[in-house]
């Protein structure tokens, strides 16, 4: 080349222009791992509240660890914002382990219905938020007591939130169960249609504070956004 | 003391009145949606934003938003009725004596030197009358000189 000052500059455009594509390329991943192995792994999840502040612990044995979540009358979750929203269609699936040690006792609160019922040892939220917050969709994967698995019923919040049983009854003591979920499928098995909104947020919660009770339970590692492997 | 006719009818210049109202109209419905949806983005969606759980949002702000809608949805048909009406008050006012006047012109150039025009207290182009009629005084004073 004739001019070299003419070539530096060309190859450092060049240079920026990859640089700033991988940048956008690489910044969010999927699939997306959430690892319960640290107390730093909770810096990206924010707390929210919605009525009193369960405590979320990370807690460690070894080199693995897990989530310790104890609502004492609470509700509060903890909260992950997802940059760059991704289609349930194109990375389905989602996996974690959970564990229920107490589960709220709902016996007192037997001739009640709607939101005094709605306490719940352990939650899982997949969230499709929308620009106009009364049309965003949530789909919840909860672990109770006595509700057979598989109930898909609405939220007495809102037609917009559905709740998917995925376990029910203590199960075995101490034992960790794995799920492994098909996030489009239930959607559209709850909802009756496809999603329209992307997964912008998911959310992890345990709750007692209608029934004023004690819940507890215990989440291992979450990781979404992936194609289910044939 | 001459009694002011009453006027009956409330359109009396149908086309201008109508405009007139439509500005109104539009002056009333297009602040308020901007107004709203600023108010709904930057208030609900604030909140919504935080809150960030589901039941919260449902529990916390659509119960809000529900009244709102209810005060805009009552409040918004009575205010705009309430303008619109005083809107055509308004322009009954105006078109009134542009018809007053009109009449009473042609009248006037038909012959009638000695008519004058006579406009309600409230209406509006007073001074127009005013000066036409002074202009009338003084055609009419000009051959009593000569």
């Amino acid at each position: 080349m004739r001019n070299p000052r003419r070539f530096y500059i060309l190859v450092s455009l060049t240079a920026l222009c990859v640089v700033s594509l991988m940048t956008v390329t690489l910044g969010f991943s999927l699939p997306k791992w959430f690892p319960f192995s640290s107390e730093r792994s909770l810096y990206e999840w924010e707390d929210k509240i919605f009525r009193g502040k369960v405590i979320y612990t990370i807690e460690k044995s070894g080199q693995e660890g897990c989530l310790h979540a104890l609502s004492i009358g609470s509700a509060s979750a903890i909260f992950y914002r997802i940059k760059d929203r991704y289609k349930a269609e194109d990375y389905p699936m989602i996996s974690w382990k959970w564990r229920v040690v107490k589960f709220p006792d709902k016996e007192k609160l037997r001739l009640r219905q709607g939101i005094e019922k709605d306490d719940y040892a352990a939650r899982i939220y997949m969230i499709f938020p929308s620009i106009n917050f009364m049309a965003s969709k949530a789909l919840e994967y909860v672990w109770d007591e006595t509700v057979p698995v598989e109930t898909v019923c609405a939220s007495p919040y809102s037609k917009n939130i559905k709740l998917v049983v995925l376990e029910s009854g203590l199960g075995k003591p101490g034992q960790w169960v794995a799920e492994e979920r098909n996030i489009f499928e239930d959607y559209r098995r709850a909802f009756g249609i496809n999603p329209k909104l992307k997964v912008g947020a998911i959310a992890l919660m345990s709750d007692a504070d209608n029934t004023q009770d004690v819940s507890e339970a215990y989440f291992g590692d979450i990781r979404i956004g992936y194609k289910k492997e044939r | 003391m001459a009694r002011q006719e009453r006027r009956k009818r409330y359109l009396i210049k149908t086309g201008f009145q109508l405009r007139y109202l439509r500005l109104v109209l539009i002056a009333i419905i297009l602040p308020t949606i901007l107004f709203s949806a600023c108010l709904y983005y930057a208030i609900f969606s604030l909140m919504a934003d935080q809150l960030g759980l589901p039941e919260s949002i449902a529990y916390n702000i659509t119960p809000v938003l529900n009244k709102v809608n209810f005060a805009l949805l009552v409040g918004l048909p009575v205010i705009s009725t309430t303008l619109l009406f005083w809107g055509l008050l308004i322009s009954h006012r105006i078109a009134g004596p542009i018809y007053r006047l009109e009449q009473d012109l042609d009248k006037i150039a038909k012959g009638d030197l000695p008519l004058r025009i006579k406009l309600r207290r409230k209406d509006e182009l007073g001074s127009i009358a005013e000066g036409i009629n002074k202009v009338l005084d003084k055609i009419e004073a000009k051959p009593k000189q000569g």
